[in-house]
């Protein structure tokens, strides 16, 4: 896909950020698990944090490919920073700009899209994962506020998160019409936290446990209307996935970068590795592969800004994306040989950080049955 | 399926491995992970048991056991803890297997008893290419013999009284013993993807003096003959592979059968039951093979080729066999609280350690072309 010169000009700034301000501490915070701040402010302050919202609404304005190539660039260097821009991105700030009312994007859209406030998303629970009709998380109107009861897991920046958008169910014997989205804010009365995961990657992103204990949340946080709930995660999902592929993406393409910078500048038996036939079959199976990755996820940013539809190609986006990312990362580390199974190479961290594309908003198990439906019908 | 015919000897290791590690292991594990070591008592409890000195023939006080019996207690122990199988195998293969098959009669009769009694060896692996972090060689220095450089991976380091250290002299390498030695080595720490029970550390070689007689291969035809000890490693390091491949089907079997989404036990789902099959399909190969290599091993067959495939295939067959594991997790797979992530890494290290795959596959080539 030729980009236009926008978009290529976009590219090359971020990527200056990219690699002169968060590569030199990726690997810091993965042994440190500490959460990103200073990128998150850094991110903010470049108009990364909202790329595709208009810029009334405090976004840069600009379309889901800018933003598809943002979430590449940084996660080149940094699984952890690009799960944190792919998150508040699609999941805080989407779900408001997609379903609110105006008065909801001015209250809470517009301090997310400028990055003054991090944005979450809380779905998944204990018992629903694949399964995220299966919410057990129930709402309840009384008088004028609704009274949430349940927990939420495995929300990305739960935790640090200002705003979490939470799925809720009113009447669990209606399944998925039964469920409903709301604004919950840092701090409500009733709203806390359980731990936040140990993982095998991502360590700079934080995973949280979200917990409701009679958490009161006033009427006016209610987004859209009782039982869209279900239309607007799917939406918010479908969405996601555009992202999550670009992550996906990234990170095997720096994965590819890193073995293509130890084949050159290291020799085998005093020959370089690049001169290395084997080497080079691997190269080039990775390069082509993430390629094509690479035109998948831009497809489906481009359709997605042309409102077309792009549920399956974004779909197969992050399913391809995520497989082959796997695959370079793992590569990568046997280009590498023994070292590459030391943090003294990024390698081994980004194959530990590429697992979770296969597992986040939708397994690749999933993703092929979101496919496979859009080929057969439903 | 594929009973492999163990005699009653195995069995009863097999079945001591099995009872120590429910008890004593298996409740530690993840403080073996966040601590990063093997509390020094479950060593010694090891130890006592004669695991680490499985291979050393009888007249030097070992157990004399053969590779079939060495990598049936790899395969048990490594179900619970690879590390710790990790640090046998080291011990058994490419510490008392390079004493006993290059060490002089002084060496052997020196450093066999003690590997028969509580001492444990550290070993210094080849890295695949010509790195600055990695790499020792030799230097004389008023006549007497000094090793300087430093590794980036030493195995059982931090809890070895000495090391087999290759070492590289010009263009020829050979390897040599050389003691703990506080004041010449310095210890530091490593990140390291997985086996972080594995007592590795880096160390830094300053000046170490080298005896005359702690060369192991004075005639320094050293490359081929590190070559056949790492294809006797290989074999043991197979048999590693094989257990956590059973490790992520069991663990597979247990969640699939708890978890329910969609109305449904997971299990019931075909594309976790595709999973599954695959995941026994690996472990049902590498079971083959490493009894296939370790048998030849016993019988003093030549057993170079069946050494790189198994390595080749057993520890391929681990590294998807836990992805797939931590996949049919989902999310719990990709933390801590389940041991799948583990598996992966841990088995993505064991692959590394002994040869890289364009290596293996190198050498598998050349052997078929003979």
């Amino acid at each position: 896909m030729i980009l236009t010169d926008a978009h290529r000009r976009f590219r090359a700034r971020v990527r200056e950020f990219a690699e002169k301000e968060v590569a030199p501490c990726a690997r810091d915070m993965d042994r440190s698990g500490e959460f990103p701040w200073n990128f998150v402010k850094r991110m903010a302050e470049l108009k990364l944090t909202a790329l595709y919202v208009p810029e009334k609404y405090g976004g840069a304005g600009l379309d889901v490919l800018h933003y598809a190539i943002a979430v590449e660039e940084i996660g080149r260097v940094c699984g952890s920073t690009g799960i944190f821009l792919a998150a508040h991105s699609s999941l805080g700030v989407f779900p408001i700009y997609y379903a609110g009312t105006e008065e909801q994007k001015q209250k809470w859209l517009i301090p997310l899209a400028k990055g003054e406030k991090i944005g979450a998303f809380g779905l998944t629970e204990p018992d629903a994962g694949s399964d995220a009709a299966a919410t057990k998380t129930t709402a309840r109107l009384q008088g004028d506020n609704y009274v949430l009861n349940g927990a939420k897991r495995f929300i990305t920046s739960g935790s640090v998160a200002d705003v979490v958008i939470v799925t809720a169910t009113q009447d669990p014997s209606k399944g998925y019409q039964g469920i409903s989205a709301f604004i919950v804010e840092k701090g409500m009365q009733g709203f806390s936290y359980g731990k936040d995961e140990e993982k095998l990657g991502l360590h700079g992103s934080i995973t949280s446990e979200l917990i409701f204990e009679d958490c009161i949340i006033p009427r006016g946080n209610l987004l859209g209307q009782e039982g869209d709930g279900f239309r607007i995660f799917m939406e918010t999902l479908d969405g996601g996935r555009i992202s999550i592929g670009a992550l996906a993406l990234g990170i095997g393409q720096g994965a590819l970068d890193a073995a293509v910078s130890f084949s050159k500048a290291n020799t085998k038996s005093g020959k370089p590795l690049s001169k290395s036939q084997s080497v080079q079959s691997m190269i080039a199976e990775m390069a082509t592969e993430i390629e094509a990755a690479r035109l998948l996820v831009y497809q489906a940013a481009g359709l997605k800004d042309a409102g077309m539809p792009y549920v399956k190609e974004a779909a197969m986006a992050k399913y391809y994306a995520s497989t082959v990312g796997m695959k370079a990362a793992n590569m990568a580390i046997d280009i590498h040989g023994l070292l590459g199974i030391t943090d003294a190479y990024p390698v081994e961290r980004f194959i530990r950080d590429e697992k979770l594309m296969e597992i986040g908003e939708g397994t690749s198990e999933i993703q092929k049955i979101v496919i496979a439906r859009q080929i057969f019908g439903k | 399926m594929s009973n492999i015919r163990l005699n009653n000897e195995q069995k009863l290791i097999k079945g001591e491995i099995k009872k120590f590690t429910a008890a004593e292991l298996d409740p530690i594990a993840a403080d073996i992970e966040r601590d990063r070591r093997i509390p020094s008592d479950i060593v010694s409890k090891i130890s006592a048991m004669g695991l680490f000195g499985l291979t050393v023939p009888e007249q030097y006080g070992g157990s004399g056991l053969g590779m079939t019996t060495l990598c049936v207690a790899l395969e048990e122990l490594s179900k619970s803890c690879a590390s710790l199988a990790l640090m046998v195998a080291v011990n058994n293969c490419l510490v008392i297997h390079s004493i006993l098959k290059l060490g002089s009669a002084q060496v052997k009769s020196d450093y066999l008893k003690r590997l028969s009694g509580s001492s444990i060896g550290g070993y210094i692996p080849l890295p695949d290419t010509e790195v600055s972090e990695h790499g020792l060689s030799l230097n004389s220095d008023g006549g007497e013999k000094k090793i300087s450089g430093r590794s980036a991976i030493v195995f059982n380091s931090a809890v070895a009284d000495f090391f087999v250290v290759p070492v590289r002299s010009g263009k020829d390498i050979s390897l040599c013993l050389a003691d703990k030695d506080g004041s010449h080595m310095k210890y530091y720490e490593v990140g390291i993807m997985g086996m972080h029970g594995a007592a590795v550390t880096g160390v830094e070689f300053k000046r170490v003096p080298l005896p005359a007689d702690r060369c192991l291969s004075a005639d320094w035809h050293g490359m081929a003959t590190i070559e056949t000890l790492r294809d006797y490693t290989r074999v043991a390091f197979s048999a590693i592979a094989l257990g956590l491949t059973e490790a992520a089907l069991a663990a597979s079997v247990k969640y699939s059968k708890e978890r329910t989404q969609f109305g449904r036990a997971i299990c019931e789902f075909p594309m976790v039951r595709d999973m599954m099959a695959e995941i026994k399909v690996s472990s049902e190969k590498a079971r083959a093979l490493v009894y296939e290599a370790a048998s030849a091993v016993d019988e003093n067959e030549d057993y170079a080729m069946i050494a790189h495939v198994a390595y080749l295939s057993s520890c391929e067959g681990a590294v998807s066999s836990a992805l797939k594991a931590i996949q049919i997790h989902g999310g719990y797979g990709y933390t801590r609280d389940y041991p799948v992530e583990r598996y992966f890494r841990d088995a993505k290290t064991l692959q590394l350690l002994c040869g890289g795959l364009a290596d293996l596959k190198g050498k598998i080539a050349e052997e078929i072309l003979l």
